[in-house]
């Protein structure tokens, strides 16, 4: 299979990014999986920051089409019912998602992990992913 | 080679005694007897013939040694009188200097060399160990901070060799003050340590222009095929020779910094120099006023206040006022 053992890392672009905390950082993109990185602060609202996890049904989608890449595993951040709870609100964290891979092309793609969400739900909309073959990962 | 210290050293005896020209062609009893006497064991004589074979095996598996039966003489011996086991041949001082030296690289070592540094060090004390020499006993005569291991250190491999490969890092960054995360890439040239912390300095594609980030606020640094961007050599050098910490002020050039030093701090300036610029013009009561060449930076703002009143900055004058306002 053609790039079959390459991987690509992507910047993301934001119409809009309504959602900053936690921030989409970075694609990286592989035959194998498509992985989200996210820095993520722990909010001054909460006494000792609160506490984080995701949803184990959290999914990519390719903006207008139905399919849905599943969640495989996380680094970093625990799969919802467990949670991560901060210490302090000077916390801080970088975590990654990992999903069934994305085709390795241009693509505009929402992260979901609720349908229904609420403001504290990770869902992400049109996260652009352009020149996707530009940058690729020395192994 | 999967190779035993125990095993080593006893190829080591081997090899001193198939190269002592004073007592040509040992028996394998006298090998033995060798081995008791450096090693303090009496291994088999299936052993030592074991030991000769796999000596004698062709390299990577063995030592390429050329060990051969003499019938004539009934002893052991190099084909090749100039072959040893290490491929060179070193004196008893000359061992003990190399060991006296590795002594101190591990010293400074510790946690803050790479892994892979560590490993080489450990493989050339192996080397260098002679019988019953053990490092386990030694006991140093040197010491120096080392501090624990620190958040981002891990990354120390990948970022050497980003600098020595000129390759593009992909990484994200955490910025303590502004709480706030990028992606950037990133176009290395020095890894620098400065008061126990590490900092990885280079071209950000972020920022358009060459950066300091601390390695605790890196996270998840990726080597890439991205095209590098190279520095200035002048920009490189500057940061090698004319900052003081890792930190200049934005948009700083190179100039006079002068200060006036109360007694006590002039003994300390004289003692530990700043910088190699430093120049120091003593007034007769015993305080003085020191200059430096260098670009104005944040750490030397902060070593000026650490001094409290035995340190007065004089000029440049806007430095004056920004390290007045970095005190409030």
């Amino acid at each position: 299979m053609k790039n079959n053992k390459k991987s690509y890392v992507v910047h993301p672009l934001f119409e809009t990014q309504k959602k900053i905390n936690p921030v989409v950082l970075r694609f990286i993109l592989s035959n194998e999986f498509t992985r989200v990185d996210f820095g993520y602060a722990a909010p001054w609202m909460y006494i000792k920051g609160g506490w984080i996890h995701i949803a184990p049904h959290a999914y990519l989608a390719i903006d207008g089409s139905p399919k849905k890449y599943a969640l495989m595993h996380t680094e970093n951040i625990p799969i919802a019912p467990q949670k991560h709870e901060f210490e302090t609100t000077e916390d801080w964290k970088v975590f990654s998602l990992f999903f069934e891979p994305l085709p390795i092309q241009d693509c505009v793609v929402n992260l979901i992990e609720e349908e229904n969400p609420s403001e504290n739900d990770f869902n992400y909309y049109a996260l652009k992913l352009e020149n996707v073959l530009d940058v690729e990962i020395i192994p | 080679m999967n190779l035993s210290k125990s095993a080593f050293r006893r190829y080591k005896v081997i090899d001193g005694m198939l190269r002592n020209s004073m007592r040509k062609y040992p028996t394998i009893i006298e090998i033995q007897e060798a081995c008791y006497v450096k090693l303090h064991f009496r291994p088999s004589i299936e052993t030592l013939q074991k030991d000769m074979a796999n000596m004698r095996a062709p390299y990577p598996d063995g030592f390429d040694a050329p060990i051969q039966y003499c019938k004539i003489n009934r002893g052991y011996e190099y084909t090749d009188p100039n072959y040893t086991l290490t491929g060179i041949t070193l004196r008893e001082d000359e061992i003990d200097a190399i060991t006296d030296a590795l002594d101190l690289i591990k010293m400074i070592g510790g946690s803050r060399i790479s892994h892979q540094f560590n490993q080489t060090v450990e493989k050339l004390f192996s080397f260098t160990l002679d019988g019953g020499a053990s490092l386990k006993n030694r006991r140093p005569f040197v010491q120096i901070m080392i501090p624990p291991v620190s958040r981002g250190f891990e990354h120390f491999d990948l970022f050497y060799e980003a600098c020595k490969e000129r390759q593009t890092i992909s990484m994200l960054h955490f910025s303590y003050n502004k709480r706030t995360f990028t992606h950037t890439y990133f176009h290395p040239f020095l890894i620098k340590e400065f008061e126990n912390h590490w900092y990885l300095i280079g071209f950000s594609e972020t920022h358009k222009a060459i950066r300091t980030f601390g390695l605790d606020r890196i996270s998840a640094p990726l080597k890439t095929k991205k095209k590098f961007i190279h520095s200035e050599l002048s920009e490189i050098d500057t940061y090698l020779n004319d900052v003081y910490g890792v930190f200049p002020i934005p948009g700083a050039q190179k100039e006079k910094v002068k200060i006036k030093a109360s007694k006590l701090s002039t003994h300390y300036f004289q003692a530990y120099p700043l910088h190699e610029s430093q120049a120091i013009k003593k007034n007769p009561s015993g305080t003085s006023e020191i200059s430096f060449e260098l670009i104005p930076s944040i750490e030397l703002a902060q070593y000026f206040l650490s001094r409290g009143s035995h340190v007065t900055l004089l000029s440049p004058t806007w430095f004056v006022n920004f390290t007045k306002d970095l005190s409030q």
